[in-house]
Parts: C-alpha cells; sequence; structure tokens
C-alpha cells in the first residue's frame, strides 16, 4: 500500500469516528465536505492538537478548531455546569482528549484493523499561527464545517519514494 | 461508599469522572496525571477503586496496572481509555484490571462497572432512582375479589 493511500485511509477512518462523535456525542451538527485534501501547507488555527501515530504506521495527526466551536465543544463535554473560571483551563484540555478519543476510535479502522498502532498523549497548543512547511512528507486534510466555525483533521507522513 | 482514585493525565477527564463518582455517592479520595504519580498515590492512600486511563506520560496505564498489582494483588482496578482496540483490552485484563470502559464515560456505564466489582454497592443514584419511582408511582389499587361463590 503507498504512503498516500495509507493517509487517505487513516483520514478515512478518522473522519468518520468524528462525525459520529460530533453527532451523537455532542449533538453539534458538523458536515464534511467530501474532499481529502493533499496540501504542501497548513495554516494552524488558534487551537491546534497534535497526536502521534506510531508502532505499525508513523504518522502526526493535527487537529485545529475555531475558537468558538471549541468553547461549545467544552461545554458539551463537561459533565455537569462548568465555571466561567474553568473555561480557559478545560478548553485546552477538552481540544486535547476530544482529539484522542476520536483518533483511538479510529485506530480499528486504520489499514490492518490497527494491529500494532501506538498513540501519544495528546499535546494541545494555543495560537499556533505558524505555518507547518514539510520535507517530503505528505499533508491530507479534511474540512468540517458546523455552525460554530470548522475544524481540521490533518495527517502527516512520509511519502518519499512515491 | 467506595473510597476511589482517579487516573487520567486529562484535567477535563479527571474533573467529569470525579463528578460522577461524587454523584453516585463515593469519595475521590486522590487523583493522579500518569501511571507513576498513581503509584505513589495508590501507597499512601490505599483506595477501593482506582479509575485509570491507558495513553499518558511517564508511565502508561497498563504498566501503572501492573505496578499496583505488585504492591496489592488485590487492587480493584477500572481501565477508562479512548482505545477501542480489542488487543489493548486484552492486555489490560491480563496485566489485571477488573473493568473497562470506553470513551466517552457515561454514568451509567462507570455505574455497572462498579457494581460489577463492588455487587454488595448499591449507589446513590440507583436508591435515589428507587425511591423516586416509589414516590412517582400512581397509588396501588389491590384488585377486586370476585366472588366466586
Amino acid at each position: 500500500m503507498k504512503n498516500s493511500e495509507i493517509l487517505k485511509e487513516v483520514l478515512t477512518a478518522i473522519v468518520y469516528r468524528a462525525e459520529l462523535f460530533m453527532t451523537d456525542e455532542m449533538k453539534i451538527e458538523a458536515k464534511f465536505d467530501g474532499e481529502f485534501r493533499s496540501m504542501e501547507k497548513i495554516e494552524l488555527k488558534k487551537y491546534t492538537t497534535t497526536i502521534g501515530i506510531g508502532g505499525s504506521i508513523n504518522l502526526l495527526f493535527y487537529v485545529s478548531y475555531n475558537e468558538l466551536l471549541l468553547e461549545k465543544l467544552t461545554r458539551a463535554f463537561s459533565y455537569g455546569k462548568i465555571h466561567e473560571s474553568e473555561l480557559a483551563e478545560l478548553r485546552e484540555s477538552a481540544a486535547g482528549e476530544i482529539a484522542n478519543m476520536i483518533l483511538g476510535h479510529a485506530v480499528n479502522d486504520f489499514p490492518n484493523r490497527g494491529k500494532g498502532v501506538t498513540i501519544t498523549p495528546p499535546v494541545t497548543v494555543e495560537d499556533a499561527k505558524s505555518i507547518l512547511k514539510t520535507n517530503g512528507n505528505g499533508i491530507m486534510t479534511a474540512v468540517f464545517s458546523t455552525p460554530y466555525g470548522n475544524m481540521e483533521f490533518n495527517v502527516i507522513g512520509l511519502i518519499k519514494g512515491e | 461508599m467506595l473510597n476511589i482514585l482517579v487516573v487520567d493525565d486529562s484535567l477535563i477527564m479527571r474533573r467529569n469522572i470525579i463528578k460522577m463518582i461524587e454523584s453516585l455517592g463515593h469519595k475521590v479520595v486522590g487523583e493522579a496525571k500518569d501511571g507513576q504519580e498513581a503509584v505513589e498515590v495508590y501507597r499512601k492512600l490505599k483506595p477501593d477503586l482506582v479509575t485509570m486511563d491507558i495513553t499518558m506520560p511517564r508511565m502508561d496505564g497498563l504498566g501503572a496496572v501492573k505496578e499496583l498489582k505488585k504492591i496489592d494483588k488485590n487492587a480493584k482496578i477500572i481501565m477508562v481509555t479512548s482505545h477501542g482496540q480489542e488487543e489493548m483490552v486484552i492486555d489490560a485484563i491480563r496485566s489485571g484490571a477488573s473493568g473497562y470502559l470506553l470513551k466517552p464515560v457515561k454514568i451509567n456505564k462507570l455505574s455497572d462497572s462498579i457494581q460489577k466489582i463492588f455487587p454488595s454497592m448499591i449507589d446513590q443514584t440507583v436508591s435515589e432512582q428507587k425511591e423516586t419511582t416509589l414516590l412517582e408511582s400512581e397509588e396501588i389499587l389491590l384488585p377486586e375479589i370476585e366472588d366466586l361463590a
């Protein structure tokens, strides 16, 4: 299987789980436009979570959230009411946990049913306005639109030799 | 009432699980952000039950379960994770976990898991539900016994 095919298969699994999570768990209408875009670079939104996918597959997974959408997700994901003073801290944690959950559930649908795949704990960066450039790596992106803004899923991996 | 230790590197997950545990009528005696901290806290507090995430920095949940079992072979641990892989579940159970919960955690699933490990425990939610059912139920009318004579 080519690297680009692996990227697409991994992102397809992630998109499927993300749709389920957003509609069933968060009760937020999320529409995937159906396009898997191959990118040379990506512009990160205000809140970005990174998770490393290791073991039998070697990729980086980035989820980027609009601020308003992340706030809605944080409130929807929290058990019981949250105090305004808690929101900032919980928002960063929610960004990581939601990305972790979507990816964790998607692993079963990865190539070879995700056998031997490991994932690292999520790392969330606030105000990451940098442009991520790649050297010989492929980037594939899927965009979800919601009434509260977009969220983007990106997988990054080596595509040398293709 | 059980004394419970909550282990997860995610603040929001710890907060959610703690609130659920408290609403079930149990007590959260401690929390930890990784496996290594969980082992240290367990030694000090000797809780009745541990909820344990798998993917964590420093020491993951599977490593922590093995360490806890060395300290206390009767340690009761529920794995709470986003990893839905069958091999991960098997590894967790082999390591000595008593149960396995897939995130996102729901209070009824958490309650069921606790009940399975501690069958004699009736949590607050269950007893409150029973009370509510009794309070809300209409007056029970005994059926008239027909005189068949």
